[in-house]
Formats: C-alpha cells, structure tokens, sequence
C-alpha cells in the first residue's frame, strides 16, 4: 500500500532463465527474452517461478551476443516511443541501425553461429538481419566458389559458366 | 564461511595423514583404508565446490547487471558453434537457403542454380519462386498487386469448385499483353474467357482469381464482344481496384433499327458491380486494349500499327482523350511501337525505327530508338538514340541478326533509364541526358534460341525478373 505511492520504488523486475548448450546461465529480463518468439509462445504456459529455458542449440558466446542484442532492442525502442511521445525530433531509429550494422559485423563463423541461434529463436528482426548479411557475403560469387567455401559437393549435370 | 574452509582444510590434512599412515603400515585394512581417503578427499572437494556455487549465486541474486553468468562445470566444452559448422549447417537448410536466396538478386539466384542439385532444387520450387518475385518487388507499385486479392474474400468465396480456372492458368500467353509490348506492370491481370463470356482478375504468381460478374448492358442492348479489360489499381491510394472493359454492344432501337458501338464499362471492387455506362465511344486499336497502363489515374493505350494518337481513359472523370503523336519517320515504312510505360506522371512510348542495310552479304538492321515522352501537363516532347549493331556482336564475333527489345523504364534518383535487351545483353540507356550513354549491364541466360537463329527470351516471364535486378548492376 505504502509503496504503490512511492515512485522511486520500481517493482522487482521479472526475470528468466535462459541456459545455454554448454551450461550456462543468463539471467534475463523477461522483456528482454520475449523477443525470441520461440520463448514468447512457451511463455505463457510456463509457472512464474520457473522460467528457464533450456537452449540446446545456442552456445554460450553466442547466447551472450543475442542476449545484447535484444537488450539493446528493448531499450532503443522504449527509448524511441519516449522520444515520440514528447515529440522531440531523434534519429533513435538510425542510430539502431548503425548499432545493428555494427553488432553484425562479425567474422563468418560468429555471423553463422547468430543466424543459427536466431531461427532457432525465432528473433524475426535479428534473423534477417544475419541473413541480409549471409546474402551479402555470396552476393556476386561464382557456384564453384560457393560450392568451395561451403563444402558443397557438385553434383550438377551441367554447369554452364564452368566456362567462365 | 571461515570455519566451513577451515574444517576442510581439517579433512584434507587428516586424508593425508591417513594415506601417509597407510604407505608406512601397509597393514591388512590397507585397501579399506585407501578407499576411505579417497571418499573423504572427494568429499572435501565437493564442499569447496558447494560453497563456491553458494557464493556466486548470492552474488547473482543480489548483482546489479541485468545478466550474469553462472559456472556448472570448469571444463568448456563446445557442443555447438565450432568453427565451420554452423556454416556447413546453414548451407545444408534448405529454408534458411531459401530466405538467403530472397535477398538476392534474381540474377545471381538464377547463377546459384548451378551449385548443387538441391540447391536447383530450391531455387525451382514453384512457391520460393514466387516468393521471391513477392520479396523482390516488395517496394515496386506492381507488386502490390496480390494483396488486393486476398482482401475481396466476399468475391473468392462466391467462387465454385470446377471453374475452367486450371485449364486458363496454363495459358499464360493469352493474358499477356500483346508481344508487340511487354509490360512488367502486368501480373494481375484480367482476363475475359470468350468462351465462358466471364471475366476473372487473376494472380499468375499466386494462381489466386476471383470472378467477375458478367456486365449485363440497358434494356434493348446486347454485348457483341469483348474488346479487353484492364485492370486499374493504385494502392497508394485505394485498396479497392477497378476493370475497365471495352464492350461492343449491339443496341436494339425502339424502332426496330440495330447499330454498334463501343462501350467502356467500369466495374468497381468495392461494390461489386459494374457501373453503367452513359456515353458511348469509337474505341480505337482494339487490338492493344487489354495492354493498358495506369499513370495518373488514366488508362493508357498503347497504340497499334500506323495509329496517329495515342488514347487515354481517365478513369475518375470518365471519360476518353485523344493526343495526337510526333509524325512518322520517312525512313521506314511502318511504326512499330514497342514499349509503353509510365513513370510518376510521365509516360514512355518507345518506337523502333529500322533501317534495312546490307554488310558483307549479312543483312541487317540499324536500329533508331525513338522516345516519345509524355509529360501529363504538357505537349509530347520526343528525340531517339541509334544503336548500331555492328558494335553489338556475338561470342563467335559475327553479327548476329540481333533481337531488339525494350525492357523496362527506371527512375533511378533524378536519372531515367531505358533497359533494353539486344541479343543476350542488356543495355541501360540514360535518356534524361540529351547525349543517351548506352552501357552494358548484365547477361541474359535464359534465352532460347529459335530456328530461324533469333533468340528471345523463352518467355516474357522471364524479362520481369531481370527487369527490377539491373540496379545492382549498374
């Protein structure tokens, strides 16, 4: 009763659990974890107090990297709706963007480890990002030069810029 | 805490006592003796191990970061995430190679057909096809089409099983525009089935239709014919969209005399009826009116053979204008249009121009570009551009009686560009300059070759794609 009238006193914040495949923990904010889709729809189902999700497929390094990501997310776009709300002009959304370009700017196997981690989670927004960076990566290279980088065997029948 | 660690130092010395005492006896509880330390040394392992988990979870608990982490075992083994892996894992997935295939450009999908049969495979796939073409021209006007479709669920309900819908599907030619003018605009087309005497608006690239009612003109009156349907759709600015139809009605008078005349109707998605026509017109080049385009709430019809004006329908006002265009060039005997397109408020009549020479026994054609533009507040303004085909020659550098097509027209920034396509290569030509700087963009793979040794695109499919994918490649 009394606290309902104090401002300065925030109420606790909720927390989950996210564990990754190698067994750690990430203690998260429960906004910050509902942008995985995957967690969102299992949200609902789960009792308050026991709110861990078990990631089998997401390891540590790259769980911390979502975990930034999706913090920075949450806290730009209340950061943006704020500046809106006061109508004072801000390029917030930019801003997020160039953060986003340089979050993904990470050597190939890291960016493949994110993508992975971000279909597995469903993060919609996180996952194109990696793939428009992927895209990017084979954008204007050869089969045979995919085929090498990617470990594809070729079992085309015909390969017509094999001449190229 | 201190005497916790103090008692397991206590343990630890006893343990080593204890092993010391075993070595120097090496009596007959040996063997028990041993094992006894061992289980109190593991035991005060395990205590040392407990009361550092204890300390890091207090300090989790009350630890200001949002996040922390937690050590359950020393060892960091990685299940996931070696190095290649994941990489060899993405390009295995068959639907995350498909969403890094939809942001590419068609061309270079088409390129990435090659890598690997599944790949083929994907890129293939009827539905990742249209998908892509969805995805890729999610920011042209055109491909807004589908979505209109989807929103008349009245009028797809109203659809019954055993429609000759499959049997048109097939027959995508005959929904085309003319040949003589391809037009990128044109995936959501309307279709009037003579046989059925029905019009349907359909999406080849969603296979998704709906039926139209038919038009049932005033009393004493009859629909001769179907001269074509256009479809009028500007999401911009409605999401309802309407078909304007080019009717001949034969009219009955009250006495007994008949006559014919032209009727354009309007049928309007948001009643779902046609509108009545209260003005009848001549309506010229019947032959060109279902390749209609929309600029500026007017329909424009591209002119036929040696037609001196080009017409327009404004659809909102209702009513038909006439421009008349440049004269015809003395050098050749016939015009031949090629390509009618419409940008923001302009509109682009593309006209061949061919002059028959002869050059070591090859004949072949000197090509004149010629542009009329439209500026809808203004006079027609027109100039051309030649291309020589001798610069243009094949990979066995012979001159090749070449296939000339105009693509597509594009605004890029304050620059406008013509696309055309001579032979298997396209050119960009920009014509906002009063000197047209013709340059090479890209390669056409998808050609086929006829008998008589002209090449075409196998289909003007095809051309859509590459028409929206030449901007990267500039």
């Amino acid at each position: 009763m009394k606290d309902s009238f104090n401002p300065s006193i925030e109420p606790p914040k909720k927390t989950v659990t996210l564990v990754s495949s190698d067994g750690y923990d990430f203690e998260v904010e429960e906004e910050v974890a509902l942008e995985s889709q995957v967690i969102k729809d299992g949200f609902e189902d789960k009792a308050v107090d026991d709110r861990e999700y078990l990631l089998f497929n997401v390891h540590s390094d790259t769980l911390e990297l979502i975990i930034k990501y999706c913090e920075k997310h949450v806290s730009s776009r209340k950061s943006i709706s704020a500046a809106a709300a006061s109508s004072s002009s801000s390029n917030g959304e930019e801003a997020l963007k160039e953060w986003d370009e340089h979050f993904i700017s990470v050597d190939t196997n890291t960016l493949y480890d994110i993508l992975m981690a971000a279909d597995y989670l469903n993060i919609k927004s996180l996952l194109d990002l990696a793939i428009q960076k992927v895209a990017d990566t084979i954008h204007g290279r050869s089969p045979e030069q995919i085929r090498k980088k990617f470990n594809i065997e070729n079992d085309s029948i015909i390969d017509p810029w094999a001449s190229e | 805490m201190e005497a916790s660690s103090s008692l397991t130092t206590d343990l630890q010395s006893f343990h080593l006592e204890m092993s010391a005492g075993t070595q120097c006896s090496a009596s007959e509880g040996e063997l028990f003796l041993t094992w006894l330390g061992f289980i109190f040394a593991m035991f005060g392992y395990f205590l040392r191990v407990m009361l550092v988990c204890v300390f890091v979870d207090w300090r989790s608990k009350y630890n200001p970061v949002a996040f922390s982490c937690r050590k359950y075992h020393s060892s960091k083994k990685k299940h996931m995430g070696e190095p290649g892996l994941n990489a060899m894992e993405v390009f295995h997935n068959d639907d995350l190679v498909g969403e890094i295939m939809l942001h590419l450009p068609p061309i270079y999908v088409l390129r990435f057909k090659m890598v690997c049969k599944k790949w083929h495979r994907i890129i293939t796939n009827p539905s990742f096809r249209r998908r892509h073409t969805l995805y890729f021209h999610r920011y042209s006007l055109s491909r807004f089409l589908p979505s209109i479709l989807l929103q008349d669920h009245k009028a797809a309900n109203s659809l019954k099983a055993g429609e000759p819908l499959s049997l048109l599907l097939n027959r995508d030619d005959r929904w085309r525009a003319p040949s003589l003018i391809p037009n990128p605009a044109f995936d959501f087309v309307p279709v009037f089935e003579p046989k059925y005497r029905r019009g349907f608006v359909c999406n080849p690239l969603t296979k998704e239709y709906i039926k139209l009612p038919s038009y049932v003109p005033t009393k004493g009156s009859e629909v001769v014919k179907n001269f074509g349907m256009n479809l009028v759709f500007d999401p911009s600015k409605s999401l309802h969209y309407k078909v304007v139809a080019v009717y001949e009605i034969e009219v009955t008078t009250s006495e007994g005399f008949e006559y014919s005349s032209s009727h354009i109707v309007v049928y309007s998605s948001e009643s779902h009826s046609w509108g009545i026509s209260r003005r009848y017109y001549r309506v010229p080049n019947v032959s060109t009116i279902s390749a209609g385009i929309l600029v500026n709430d007017s329909l424009f019809w591209p002119p036929d053979g040696d037609g001196e004006y080009l017409h327009y329908y404004n659809v909102q006002l209702e009513v038909l204008v006439s421009w008349k265009l440049p004269p015809k060039s003395p050098v050749c005997k016939y015009r031949s249009w090629h390509y009618l397109g419409g940008l923001v408020d302009k509109v682009y009549l593309i006209e061949q121009i061919c002059t028959y020479e002869s050059w070591h026994g090859y004949r072949y054609i000197r090509y004149i570009g010629y542009e009329v533009r439209i500026d809808l507040s203004m006079m027609a303004e027109s100039f051309s551009f030649v291309i020589e085909p001798s610069r243009y020659k094949d990979a066995t550098e012979q001159i090749m009686f070449p296939w000339f097509r105009a693509i597509c027209i594009h605004r890029l920034g304050e620059q406008v560009f013509l696309f055309i396509g001579i032979d298997c290569m396209i050119y960009s030509i920009n014509i906002s300059q009063p000197q047209c700087v013709i340059k090479k963009v890209g390669l056409v793979s998808h050609l086929v070759q006829y008998s008589d040794g002209s090449r075409m695109f196998s289909r003007e499919w095809d051309v859509i794609p590459y028409s929206n994918s030449l901007f990267p490649l500039q």
